[in-house]
């Protein structure tokens, strides 16, 4: 068995090489996040599970990536591999030094307000600990949500240039602009993480090492759902040995995990393109305010630019 | 300053001079050969985007193994790191909380970085038979200043054999492209049908060029407009474009394109033969999101002039058939494309078991009309029945000018009775025209015509059988008073006369 990892936008060149040229090698299995699945399943890319074992049935996915993993009714196309619902956490005994208490952070703006107070007290470490690699989707999620905006409709419409979703934004890019957010640190590793004594507030799994003992769990600010990111399987639809692969896809998706109030990123039929549209302008935001060139003004205008060519796009391929 | 073993540098230079298929190759053997002198755990070479001012991971080599990883490094203006690209720095080296150390890779125009890594050893507690104890202390040795030298020097070799291996890369993928374009026009250059020609262009540049889509716009003249010919999706599947229509205007919209949004993932191409407008040819990467390369855009306009010169070939070779196929007088087909026709749905025929008729159809006293009121009248007469026929056959039916006053028309599916019928409608509808005439007394000149029908299979079997029966059916009622028709079957039973 021959096993090759790719980061996600080499993967998604990768899948695209694949529907391009029908001799380019192929896997009998692949890996996408769970989200893209209804774009691929409607490439004519992804194998339609049921097709290969009649008996099966979709239900058996978790409820909340059930639309993910069967964008049509009573067929799925992949299954559950990897999931990660990450939650807010803090050090506390830092919290307590700012005299702040974890119910006065249940809002974004108190979150923000004890990002600044906090700096004060926080020894020199990153206030909250960004993403390795580049300023993804689900990164932004959180932010956008907690103050009550969303990215796409059920149409597949930009709905990330509205005022809610500004809002998010505009946390996350001012919080990077005053360097309580840092993406990489001076030596262009990534921020240690909450438990190593990196920073003071990260959002990702529960936290190991000599400082898990002082973290505490945060409910996300605005009352937000956490965010349920997943890796999905498939079986691509000319896949030399479908019985097999699949089942190894099966051997290889746990049984669903009691899942606790979660959110995911929207079921679309471009969700992958959409994404890439959406990714690419908070890199552009994240170089203006890494550059101390933010402004309001420029995050409405990339926002609305990214907006406006996602309903583009949308439109072309509706 | 730090003095290296003789042949160390010189080995290097040797073993990055070996051929290689691309740059993942350089970058795999140069980290490998990287890794023992410099006591790396780990090596990985970041390429820049100077635009988005953020390195990007091109290769990791980790212990041995190549590994993926998705790591992209956005920078400020003042990180250490920009500064180091920028060449504000010669090199980075941290010893916290590793031992680490930046390398910028700098030739002429462009700059990578190498990144080397030492990890802290974790504690191993050895077994009481060993004498127990700690083997390491957890923690890494930092790089000498011999190290960060010789990790410089290294990487101004490496930088060397980047830059010609990219440069290569470059030529050897722009030379590809011609190639396969040269073999791809002798291809539709050879494709005398318009829209077979479309598709093999519109396919083959969506699949040299790894394009989601490609679109191909005709110009019509009549309506003003750029009608769609065909689409090729990202798997190379051909679509008709025909219910689409752009305005033949350049805009900031051309082709249907938002310009201003799309930026580097769109192209129009305008298809322009000796100045003048022919098509638009319009590719996209819109649903990948990736980047159309500026040299393949480039490429991909200079061969727009090839792909017009192609399309105007086929389109004059279709007017030129056309032209040879089909009566300028009549509008309708010729007797050659006729013969063509008739045999080939005799074979369908065949196949089907379905009868099909021919109707041989000759305009009473033509000749008197040519002789009494000239030949503009004869004409116009002709056209006039030419017209009555198109209008009033069926859209499955085909006719012909056969030459002179006698016209054919080919009756699929219809055995006798029905193209009886058929006919006999033609017939009350050529009895209505009325061609005007100025000088004679009613002021217009009437027409009517004798028509002769034959069947397959009851007939003939053959092209020339069928025709020759149709002929006799005609020749018979042209004796027996004109203005009517029969088949075989009415002179079999009625020789004396009376007209159907």
């Amino acid at each position: 068995m021959e096993i090759t990892a790719k980061p996600l936008a080499e993967l998604w060149a990768g899948l695209f090489q694949m529907l391009r040229d029908p001799d380019a090698p192929r896997p009998d299995i692949v890996a996408v996040p769970s989200h893209w699945t209804p774009q691929l399943a409607r490439l004519g890319l992804l194998m339609e599970l049921s097709a290969l074992e009649p008996a099966f049935d979709p239900a058996a996915c978790p409820a909340p990536l059930r639309p993910h993993a069967c964008p049509e009714e009573g067929k799925a196309f992949s299954l559950p591999w990897r999931l990660e619902a990450p939650a807010l956490f803090c050090r506390g005994d830092i919290l307590e030094r700012g005299g702040l208490r974890p119910e006065e952070l249940a809002s974004p703006d108190a979150f923000r307000r004890a990002c600044r107070s906090l700096g004060k007290v926080a020894g020199g470490r990153a206030l909250l600990k960004g993403p390795s690699g580049s300023l993804r989707w689900r990164d932004a999620a959180p932010f956008v949500w907690a103050r009550g905006g969303d990215f796409f409709s059920t149409e597949g419409r930009a709905l990330f240039a509205r005022e809610e979703a500004l809002r998010g934004f505009e946390d996350l890019f001012e919080l990077i602009a005053e360097g309580a957010l840092v993406l990489s640190e001076d030596s262009g590793l990534p921020v240690p993480g909450i438990g190593e004594g990196g920073c003071v507030f990260e959002l990702g799994p529960a936290p190991e090492g000599p400082y898990a003992d002082r973290v505490v769990a945060l409910p996300f600010p605005g009352g937000a759902a956490p965010l349920l990111w997943a890796l999905h399987l498939a079986v691509p639809s000319d896949c030399a040995f479908p019985a097999e692969a699949w089942k190894r896809v099966r051997s290889l998706s746990p049984a669903p995990p009691p899942l606790p109030d979660v959110r995911t990123l929207p079921a679309l039929l471009l969700a992958g393109t959409l994404e890439r549209i959406l990714e690419r302008a908070l890199e552009r935001l994240a170089v203006l305010a890494l550059g101390g060139a933010y402004s309001k003004q420029g995050l409405q205008d990339e926002v609305a630019h990214a907006a406006a060519e996602a309903d583009a796009v949308s439109g072309q391929y509706a | 300053m730090p003095s290296f073993g003789h042949g160390t540098l010189y080995r290097f230079h040797q073993e990055l001079g070996r051929p290689v298929s691309g740059t993942q190759e350089l970058l795999s053997r140069a980290l490998g050969l990287m890794a023992p002198l410099l006591r790396a755990e780990r090596l990985s070479v970041l390429s820049c985007r100077r635009a988005e001012r953020s390195l990007r991971l091109a290769l990791c080599r980790e212990r041995g193994r190549l590994v993926g990883r998705d790591e992209t490094l956005v920078l400020g203006p003042d990180a250490p790191l920009w500064q180091l690209v920028e060449g504000r720095r010669r090199r980075l080296c941290f010893a916290k909380p590793r031992p680490l150390l930046y390398v910028p890779l700098r030739w002429e125009g462009g700059c990578w970085v190498l990144r080397v890594e030492r990890f802290a050893r974790r504690p191993l507690r050895l077994p009481s038979a060993c004498g127990g104890g700690r083997e390491e202390d957890g923690r890494a040795r930092p790089f000498t200043a011999r190290e960060r030298v010789l990790a410089r020097l290294l990487g101004e070799e490496l930088a060397r054999s980047l830059r010609q291996t990219l440069k290569a890369e470059q030529n050897r993928s722009l030379l590809g492209r011609l190639m396969e374009l040269t073999d791809m026009t002798a291809v539709f250059a050879g494709s005398l049908r318009v829209e077979h020609g479309l598709r093999v262009i519109a396919q083959g540049v969506a699949r040299r060029f790894g394009l989601d889509r490609v679109r191909l716009y005709l110009v019509d003249s009549a309506s003003g407009v750029l009608r769609g010919e065909v689409s090729v999706d990202v798997r190379g599947r051909a679509l008709s474009l025909r219910s689409e229509e752009l305005p033949l205007d350049e805009g900031e919209e051309e082709g249907g394109l938002r310009k201003d949004l799309f930026e580097d993932r769109a192209l129009a191409v305008p298809l322009v033969v000796k100045g003048q407008r022919i098509g638009l040819l319009v590719a996209d990467n819109l649903l990948s999101q990736q980047t159309l390369p500026s040299a393949d855009a480039a490429l991909l306009k200079t061969y727009a002039g090839q792909i017009a010169l192609a399309v105007d070939n086929a389109r004059l070779f279709e007017e030129v058939q056309a032209l040879s196929l089909y009566d300028a007088l009549t509008g309708l087909p010729v007797r050659r494309f006729f013969t063509q026709r008739f045999q080939e749905e005799l074979y369908r025929s065949e196949r089907s078991g379905q009868p099909v008729s021919v109707a041989m159809l000759d305009i009473d006293r033509f000749k008197a009309v040519n002789d009494t009121y000239g030949h503009q009248t004869g004409d116009a007469v002709l056209r006039e029945v030419g017209c009555a026929i198109s209008r009033n056959l069926r859209k499955l039916d085909f006719s012909a000018r056969y030459g002179g006053d006698e016209l054919l028309v080919l009756l699929p599916q219809a055995g006798p009775e029905e193209a009886v019928s058929i006919m006999s409608r033609l017939l009350q509808e050529i009895r209505r025209i009325r061609v005007p005439v100025e000088f004679s007394k009613a002021g217009w000149v009437g027409a009517s015509a004798s028509i002769g029908l034959a069947s397959y299979p009851h007939d003939g079997r053959t092209v020339d059988d069928l025709v020759r029966k149709a002929d006799e059916a005609l020749y018979w009622v042209k004796s027996h008073g004109r203005d009517g028709l029969a088949d075989t079957r009415i002179i079999l039973n009625n020789p004396q006369g009376n007209l159907l």
